[in-house]
């Protein structure tokens, strides 16, 4: 009676927990772009960099792009920077309280209308407070379509989409530049291990961010490349390490295969972010062996092929018999005329074939007199004794 | 008859004729348009001499001037000059065929008693043509033109009558046995009639590029304008010039392509040239040179029945014939194109010209046009399988009984139907992807007053319990963003080189508040999108959880970086 109560509680209490359902509200080709980039520098087509001392300030604009087909309301804010996972950097949220240089920045208008299919400059000021520490300081310029980020009444969870410019102010001073390879991992991505995820493990040792040229690549054992991987990644500045993964399909033959790894960056101080392609310092990762099983397909290639080997060398193995045989067992003989095939096999207790075989005699088989081929050795009777 | 009469008479046989006249010249007419064009002609006196017997032979180069050289043969005596340098190189154009080579010399001579003649020869490629001369023993007094068609000794191309190929020979004969006559010889010249084909812009097709003289998959139906993907889309421009009036010889004609933004009509455009640094630019494939020959393509476009040419592959400057075209032929051309700061949503259009600037003498059957895409933009949107924006997504959390113990709940984060889509139309190739609750690290699964943790690891399993972090939650969420699929843009050259996807990890407050599932670098692709699909979400619901419908608001991120 317990138990049946027990269960009829428990279904009393059955109703669905997080029932999840999330929801997008904000989407629709809403993104923007510096609107004043350095003709001398690339990196400022997509981010914001700035070099300012304590108290100094500067103006610029964000080029804000409504690609929707529907007018949008948009609301510009400035965040801080974060660490995601695997070292990979983020913004903070707007409801975050913002510290660093999410602070720092002042928009002219923090929300705009925007027509459909249509593009507005935003202007505003960057202003580093007193007594900033010297180095490199992160935050987002976020462009985020209002009023559709709160939860409606009943339902899980609730999606909101936006996007973001990296924004980078460098307070001048000591400039320390340090990227090590730290490690690189090679895992099956599942349990089956139909890929493997190679996870290169750096660390910046120094106290600016640095466009670093990642790669990672799978050679043979004799340096034949098979697969390679990677790119120019702006690796943050920080105690922990950043993880970069990449997905390396099983190769169908299996086998032992060598990954590698290496990280290039530019490591003059004075070189500001995006100022250079010249990535001089190269650090390696330690080399990694994978052992990697064939695949099903494979397994049942390389076993006909076993089989065929096994086979082939079972006919050769007793071809090889049989010459032994021949050799141990047939003596040379000169023809002599009036011989014929069917006369010598028969008098030395021999098919005519198996004559034709081991002299390889081609039709039509005849004999010349004087010619030395093989026959059986003569079997003494008992008469001859 | 009267003078009355006569007048009547007269104005009558005038009435007469000038019937019969238009009469006649209404039969003449058809036979006039059935006749062959006489073509273009060209006609050049001599700028230099080669062996010459001749007295002052320069005196008969250029144009008449009654300046001579002259010539005076003894009985049966024969006296021969060759003059060159026509200048043809300049002012024949390269794709003209050449229907008709005439020698015209002006000469005279002293007397017109004796049988003297005057022959007449070209020389190409020091043959003679034809090897028998023309004899002209008309022996003028006053300068008379003597006018010799050499065309059937050869198949006529414009290389044989360049300067350093074609002279003529003039000889002054004496084929009398008992005097001496004197021969002036005004000037030689040679004239060309030819023809040049005309070309009509007959037909196109778009396609995506390659890296190869290949071509990538079909953006629109034959002649119609497909709308660019990104800013600075790679396309290639397949088109067809249909060739008339005479055959478009092998490495004859050069084109170019020019582009304008469209007017009412492309035909009413302003057009300026496709250069490496224009609106509409050149692209510079990294493993093919310009005016290869290109491979054909089943969607190649075509002209009725013609038979199509293959051409070259461009990607700079002009681009050449490689291969003859005949009359009713048409040649098939290869252009790689890139976007490059055109108008956003804005059509263009595309036409051929010769190298020198001049519009096609056939005509434009078409106009190749194209819309220019959105803005560049870095985006993340939810579309269906149609790529259609999904008004209401929804992700759907496993749905469980309230747990007595703790327990796992599991959802996907983009299916086929409704997938995020990474889009990056960009020149940049560094970015990523992130996700983290919208209110921040204080966020909670919230259903009225009931309330538990996304961000806390305390316990075991990990978020089972509540934690020391500020609230008295248990909870954690967990993503795993090595999980799932990400694919890139199909039928593009968009890949997954650089794009790097983040490790499974769980948010913790104070540590980590937002994941990261993709990372792009420096050699990703850009005019391209990446559709994520099946992330694995899950959320660890404290043991005892009262029930109820909670939600929580999370925020995907997509950053410049």
């Amino acid at each position: 009676m317990g138990r049946y109560l027990f269960f009829l509680l428990l279904a009393g209490i059955s109703i669905l927990l997080p029932t999840g359902v999330a929801r997008a509200v904000e989407y629709g080709g809403l993104g923007g772009k510096p609107a004043n980039p350095d003709p001398k520098n690339s990196r400022t087509n997509s981010i914001y960099i700035f070099t300012l001392a304590s108290k100094q300030s500067q103006r610029d604009g964000l080029r804000v792009i409504n690609n929707g087909n529907e007018p949008k309301t948009v609301e510009i804010y400035a965040t801080d920077s974060e660490l995601a996972s695997g070292g990979s950097f983020a913004c903070t949220q707007k409801a975050d309280e913002q510290k660093n240089v999410g602070s720092w920045i002042t928009f002219d208008n923090s929300e705009v209308i925007m027509a459909a299919n249509s593009e507005q400059i935003i202007n505003f000021t960057v202003k580093v407070p007193a007594n900033t520490d010297v180095g490199e300081h992160n935050g987002c310029v976020v462009i985020q379509e209002k009023g559709k980020t709160s939860a409606s009444a009943n339902n899980g969870v609730q999606l909101s989409f936006r996007s973001a410019i990296r924004t980078i102010v460098t307070v001048p001073g000591k400039i320390v530049k340090d990227v090590q390879f730290a490690n690189l991992r090679v895992d099956p991505a599942d349990a089956q291990a139909k890929k493997y995820i190679l996870t290169a493990e750096l660390q910046n040792n120094g106290n600016v961010s640095l466009d670093t040229d990642v790669q990672v690549s799978v050679s043979t054992l004799f340096n034949k490349s098979v697969y390679k991987n990677g790119g120019i990644y702006p690796l943050l500045s920080q105690e922990g390490p950043i993880e970069l993964n990449f997905e390396y399909n099983r190769p169908f033959w299996g086998g032992i295969y060598k990954v590698t790894g290496t990280a290039a960056y530019n490591s003059n101080p004075q070189a500001p972010l995006g100022s250079s392609e010249v990535r001089d310092t190269v650090r390696n990762s330690p080399t990694k062996l994978l052992f990697v099983a064939p695949q099903p397909l494979a397994w049942l290639l390389y076993l006909l092929m076993l089989a065929t080997l096994g086979l082939v060398g079972r006919i050769s193995y007793n071809r090889l018999l049989k010459h032994k045989r021949i050799s141990q067992s047939w003596s040379g003989y000169t023809v002599k005329k009036g011989d014929t095939i069917h006369k010598l096999a028969k008098r030395r207790a021999t098919s005519w074939k198996a004559v034709v075989e081991v002299n390889k005699l081609k039709p039509p088989y005849e004999l010349k007199a004087g010619a030395n081929i093989k026959l059986p050795k003569l079997n003494k009777s008992p008469r001859s004794k | 008859m009267t003078g009355l009469q006569r007048a009547n008479l007269k104005s009558f046989k005038i009435f007469t004729l000038g019937v019969c006249l238009l009469f006649v010249a209404t039969l003449l007419a058809p036979l006039n348009l059935a006749s062959a064009a006489t073509g273009l002609v060209i006609t050049n006196g001599a700028g230099g001499e080669g062996t010459n017997a001749w007295t002052n032979p320069a005196n008969a180069r250029g144009a008449a001037n009654n300046v001579y050289a002259t010539a005076s043969p003894g009985p049966n005596l024969r006296i021969t000059g060759n003059w060159n340098a026509y200048g043809f190189d300049s002012n024949l154009p390269l794709h003209a065929v050449i229907t008709k080579v005439e020698v015209i010399a002006q000469y005279k001579v002293s007397s017109n008693l004796f049988d003297v003649r005057l022959e007449v020869q070209g020389v190409s490629s020091g043959v003679l043509c034809p090897t028998t001369a023309a004899i002209d023993n008309t022996r003028p007094t006053a300068d008379k033109d003597v006018v010799v068609d050499i065309t059937a000794c050869k198949s006529w191309a414009r290389n044989d009558v360049l300067n350093a190929n074609f002279s003529t020979r003039i000889a002054a004969f004496n084929n009398a046995a008992v005097a001496t006559t004197d021969f002036s010889l005004d000037n030689v010249r040679a004239r060309i009639t030819y023809t040049t084909p005309d070309y009509n812009q007959a037909a196109y097709r778009w396609f995506d590029n390659t890296d190869g003289t290949a071509v990538g998959s079909v953006l629109a139906n034959q002649d119609a304008a497909p709308t660019l993907y990104a800013p600075r889309d790679k396309v290639r421009l397949r088109l067809l010039l249909h060739v008339t009036t005479a055959n478009l010889l092998a490495n004859s004609e050069s084109f170019k392509l020019q582009f304008a933004q469209k007017g009412s009509t492309c035909a009413a455009s302003s057009y300026a040239d496709v250069t490496t640094t224009s609106l509409i630019a050149h692209f510079n494939n990294p493993s093919v040179v310009t005016n290869s020959l290109l491979t054909t393509n089943v969607a190649d476009p075509t002209h009725g029945t013609d038979v199509v040419v293959p051409q070259a592959y461009n990607e700079s400057g002009s681009f050449n014939t490689l291969n003859n075209v005949l009359i009713g032929q048409d040649g098939l051309w290869d252009v790689a194109l890139v976007g490059n700061g055109m108008i956003s949503n804005t059509a263009y259009c595309l036409r051929v010209v010769t190298s020198n600037s001049a519009t096609l003498t056939g005509g434009y059957a078409v106009y190749p046009e194209l819309v220019s895409s959105a803005a560049g933009g870095l985006t993340v949107d939810i579309v269906d399988g149609s790529a259609l924006p999904v008004a209401s997504p929804q992700f759907a959390f496993a749905s469980m009984t309230s747990p007595i113990n703790c327990s796992e709940s599991v959802a996907l984060l983009g299916t086929s139907s409704q997938k995020i889509r990474l889009k990056n139309t960009t020149d940049s190739q560094s970015w990523s992807v992130s996700i983290a609750a919208t209110n921040g690290s204080s966020s909670l699964w919230s259903s009225g007053i009931l309330k538990y943790d996304y961000n806390d690891g305390y316990g075991f399993p990990a978020g089972c319990s509540p934690g020391p972090d500020g609230d008295m939650y248990g909870g954690q969420m967990t993503i795993n963003g090595l999980s799932g699929t990400l694919t890139p843009r199909a039928a593009s050259a968009c890949t997954m080189t650089g794009i790097s996807r983040g490790s499974s990890a769980a948010f913790a407050a104070g540590t980590l508040n937002a994941i990261s599932l993709v990372t792009a670098g420096g050699t990703a692709d850009t005019g391209c999108f990446w559709d994520l699909t099946g992330v694995e979400i899950s959320q660890q619901i404290p043991g005892g959880q009262q029930p109820g419908d909670y939600t929580i608001n999370l925020t995907l991120t997509i950053l410049a970086s």
